[in-house]
């Protein structure tokens, strides 16, 4: 009969395996922040690009104006659209932080009565990651 | 180019990768977590109206899992999900320890608890698939349609997200001992 494979070859195996999981995760982070900061970095280029062919001509009061002033109605109504979007979203992220703050504390504390060992998931008071847990 | 367009576009490009990366992200794990946080707030009525122990084994490993998905939840990606399903693949993931616990539960329990664990098991699949905003972009339409890419088979299957689970629990236990064991500097 074959025999078993030991406790030890298969740990061995496990530690290896994570390690081989390790070493191709952090290059799949390289890459993806690689992806990330060079799309800004682009941005930023482009912007410098162009402030480097305005520079001299007119002053940022002039940029902004010619911007909103070059913009056309139809162009201003998508522009609102997407900033609203924008103020709309975050504020009713942050709105939400808030309800959770507020109701969830009273919510646990009387779970805690009925199930004395009440395990928690360790977020902060408004449901977010706890900062030592982010990287 | 006329630099006063391409002021405009870099602006708008900005305000849109600013999107994508944080808010997007952000976002979605809040989902997730939202998900998670009515699968386990049902379980508690469940346990409140004395349909199971609060000390079932059943019951706290379920919470437990739970619990360390609310906590780590950022942490679970695609790329890592593919990444540790091909380089574990030879590894037996000893799911006996849920298996038992379960079997020691009447019919009526199990099957509710199984459903508790189908639940946190699609947010695990729908969280890892809409996190990119351009996988949404392209999956959300096909979800309309029936079983598009056989998805029910994957939840079935408790191999694929319970691994992934598994690994990521192992990897943090480990890393939270390191950090733990390092002298504290003023």
């Amino acid at each position: 009969m074959a025999k078993p494979p030991s406790r030890t070859t298969v740990d061995n195996a496990v530690i290896e395996a994570h390690l081989r999981a390790k070493r191709i995760d952090s290059f799949t982070v390289i890459v993806r922040d690689s992806i990330k900061w060079g799309g800004l970095a682009v941005l930023g280029y482009w912007m410098y690009k162009s402030v480097v062919v305005l520079a001299g001509q007119t002053t940022y009061a002039d940029i902004g104006f010619r911007i909103l002033g070059n913009i056309k109605v139809s162009d201003g109504i998508l522009y609102l659209f997407g900033v609203s979007g924008w103020v709309f979203g975050i504020g009713q992220s942050q709105l939400r932080r808030k309800n959770i703050k507020r109701t969830v504390p009273a919510k646990n504390a009387l779970e805690r009565i009925i199930d004395p060992n009440r395990t928690s998931s360790n977020l902060t008071d408004s449901g977010t990651t706890q900062p030592g847990d982010e990287i | 180019m006329n630099p006063y367009i391409v002021l405009k576009s870099v602006v708008t490009l900005f305000s849109f990768w600013y999107c994508v990366y944080y808010l997007w992200r952000d976002y979605r794990l809040d989902a997730f977590r939202e998900d998670l946080f009515a699968v386990r707030d049902e379980m508690f009525l469940y346990a409140a109206n004395k349909s199971i122990r609060f000390d079932d084994r059943a019951y706290t490993m379920l919470r437990t899992r739970i619990n360390d998905m609310l906590r780590f939840g950022h942490w679970f990606t695609m790329t890592r999900v593919i990444i540790v399903l091909t380089t574990h693949r030879k590894i037996d993931i000893n799911l006996n320890p849920w298996e038992e616990a379960m079997s020691r539960l009447p019919l009526g329990v199990r099957k509710q608890m199984e459903e508790f664990d189908k639940r946190v098991r699609v947010a695990v699949l729908q969280y890892l698939v809409y996190q990119s905003f351009f996988r949404y972009i392209v999956m959300r339409p096909l979800t309309l349609l029936k079983n598009p890419f056989h998805a029910n088979e994957v939840i079935e299957e408790p191999r694929v997200v319970r691994m992934v689970e598994q690994l990521e629990k192992d990897a943090l236990e480990q890393e939270e001992e390191e950090r733990r064991a390092e002298p504290v500097t003023a």
